[in-house]
């Protein structure tokens, strides 16, 4: 099953470790995009189709969250998958990442297996 | 910003603790084992690169991670998949230790309790590492070995005087 993966980090190095896990969890290479920031991922998001957005939350210019409210406020992108990869372990603030749509989250450091898996599982993309 | 008060002192974090989250760190991100090495001071001269993470809120603090090229090039490799020799440290250096302390800056707040006490972690900034000045006394410092290479960490769990970028 064909994925657009949008890979949000304002990491370049994390965002190309990232490419080739989700490479290797069976998402063709020519459907996986990136941005730095919320702001360019809104500006990947208003161009192309995204199936599955794996969203940093500390960034500059347009941080996780304020991209995730972003988000609700076009009712065209209401059937992105968003999934937080990122440092934040506060409970109150992940929970309110999930009011917003977000529906999972994996803990940096985390192993490329882990994210592997989370990237098949929502997507349904059978692994290389 | 949220000084600790006696009713809620700052979580103390030990020099092995720290290594151990920075283990697991590199271990889980790159798949690169290491081993708490002594400090040796003298040791820290050879690091050619530093990134600097600060943090807010419930306490406040900062961490430092120094390295040389050895251990930025096994870093850059393990995060890109690729071998050590094939890395262009010029493009990746800086990008994998400002990673490396973002990394290690959400396990300190995580171990000081950020589940539940609210912590900003900023973003993390390259700077020089002789540029990073004198560490106040409640710096925790751990040194680990990276076939062979070493990193530095240092937390100071108070916040640190400006740092040169």
């Amino acid at each position: 099953m064909p994925c657009n993966l949008l890979i949000v980090d304002d990491s370049a190095i994390l965002r190309k470790a990232i490419r080739k896990v989700a490479a290797l969890a069976g998402v063709e290479g020519d459907r996986i995009r990136e941005a730095a920031n919320g702001r360019e991922a809104l500006d990947v998001l208003n161009r192309e189709w995204i199936d599955l957005v794996l969203l940093d939350l500390n960034m500059p210019v347009m941080d996780g969250e304020q991209f995730a409210r972003a988000l609700r406020e076009h009712p065209e992108h209401k059937d992105v998958n968003v999934v937080v990869v990122s440092t934040e372990v506060n409970e109150d603030r992940l929970g309110r990442m999930r009011t917003l749509g977000v529906t999972d989250t994996l803990r940096k450091p985390f192993e490329p297996e882990d994210l592997r898996r989370l990237i098949s599982k929502t997507i349904g993309v059978k692994p290389a | 910003m949220n000084p600790p008060s006696s009713a809620h002192p700052v979580p103390a974090i030990a020099a092995e603790r720290l290594a151990e989250l920075v283990g697991i760190a590199l271990e889980r991100t790159a798949f690169i084992f290491s081993d708490p090495a002594p400090l040796d001071p003298a040791d820290v001269k050879v690091a050619t690169h530093a990134a600097v993470i600060r943090y807010r809120g419930a306490s406040s603090g900062t961490i430092v991670v120094r390295a040389g090229e050895g251990f930025l090039r096994t870093l850059a490799a393990g995060l890109l998949g690729l071998e050590p020799a094939e890395v262009v440290l010029d493009d990746h250096a800086d990008d994998a230790l400002k990673e490396l302390a973002n990394i290690v800056g959400g396990s300190v707040i995580d171990e000081l309790g950020g589940r539940t006490r609210t912590f900003h972690l900023g973003l993390p900034e390259s700077t020089q590492p002789a540029q990073v000045l004198a560490s106040p006394p409640d710096t925790v410092q751990c040194c680990l070995r990276c076939e062979g290479a070493p990193v530095f960490i240092a937390w100071s769990p108070s916040p640190v005087a400006a740092l040169a970028a």
